[in-house]
């Protein structure tokens, strides 16, 4: 799907793009983010989903989804740890009327904020026309990511997998991302990363 | 006098596009590459780092690491954050700790340029 130098440029530009979304949600909170260095893995079918998702998170405790649309297409499932969510529910601002509405709020939110910087980060980065999106909604716990994708056009996808951690100082939130690219779009983000390299 | 500089990004690609924002007036220059905070310290100790252009989100050591390790070493040794990471404490952060100054990726030829004005350096 993408060649290691292409995935190594796409790091980084998914790093920049995180590192924007890490600042938006610094200032939200108003407190410090600390970022990981992303890890991707190209994935070609969902067979492999299952092993890629091992590897992104151990435990997840729940998921959302968001997708986006343009010539940078698919879709982008958050993954929560939900250790630390009324911690960020109180720095967020939520008012407490009801635990599992505020967690529901607090992550499509976060879904939200943290996919529109990492998708808009990237096609403005690789000079590509900005994508929409859909409203992010709830991917529970207890249906696996494999089952998740093959009851989704996602099964047609090839998948970027992007694992990276936002961790907020002296709390026990975190979340990872996973990025599944359409098939129609690998070639547009593919030269559009080769017109990056060849630029520098 | 050789000007020994140091790029220390995890991400060859920004490696390279700091090296090309790099003016071309820059005389006698020898660029050393690190690909991880570890190496940027050893190049330091190799006598290879008047000027360091640091990430800070690297695998082994991060910038945080190099540039106090360096500024404890050599207060004089002229750091560059080039950083992802924009937050305004991370700024803060790396001012406290010594960097000369602070630009947020992707990297751009004039801002890097005019923040190597700004410190001296041409």
């Amino acid at each position: 799907m993408f060649t290691q130098e292409q995935l190594d440029a796409l790091q980084e530009i998914i790093n920049i793009a995180m590192g924007q979304g890490a600042d938006r949600l610094a200032r939200l909170i108003e407190t410090f983010v600390v970022l990981s260095v992303p890890r991707l893995y190209a994935v070609k079918g969902s067979d492999d989903m299952h092993e890629a998702h091992q590897q992104i998170s151990k435990q997840p405790v729940i998921t959302t989804r968001q997708s986006f649309i343009g010539p940078f297409r698919g879709e982008v499932l958050v993954i929560f740890g939900m250790n630390g969510a009324n911690e960020l529910a109180e720095l967020m601002g939520y008012v407490d009327d009801g635990e599992a509405q505020i967690k529901e709020e607090l992550i499509l939110d976060l879904t939200n904020l943290l996919v529109g910087a990492c998708i808009s980060g990237i096609c403005e980065q690789l000079h590509l026309e900005q994508s929409t999106f859909s409203s992010p909604t709830l991917f529970f716990e207890g249906e696996t990511l494999n089952s998740f994708i093959q009851g989704t056009a996602l099964k047609d996808s090839k998948a970027l997998l992007v694992e990276i951690q936002f961790r907020i100082e002296s709390h026990a939130f975190a979340c990872e991302l996973l990025i599944c690219i359409s098939n129609t779009s690998i070639k547009a983000v593919s030269d559009a990363v080769d017109r990056l390299i060849d630029s520098v | 006098m050789t000007m020994h500089i140091v790029i220390a990004d995890d991400s060859s690609l920004s490696r390279k596009m700091v090296m090309k924002a790099l003016p071309s007036n820059l005389k006698d220059v020898e660029i050393t590459f690190a690909r991880n905070g570890k190496e940027a310290l050893d190049a330091y100790h190799c006598g290879k780092a008047d000027v360091m252009f640091l990430d800070l989100t690297m695998p082994e050591m991060d910038g945080y690491t190099v540039l106090k390790s360096l500024k404890e070493i050599d207060a004089n040794t002229i750091v560059i954050v080039i950083s992802a990471d924009i937050q305004p404490e991370a700024q803060q952060r790396v001012k406290a700790l010594g960097a000369a100054s602070f630009i947020g990726k992707p990297v751009t030829t004039d801002v890097l340029r005019q923040r190597i004005r700004e410190i001296g350096l041409l």
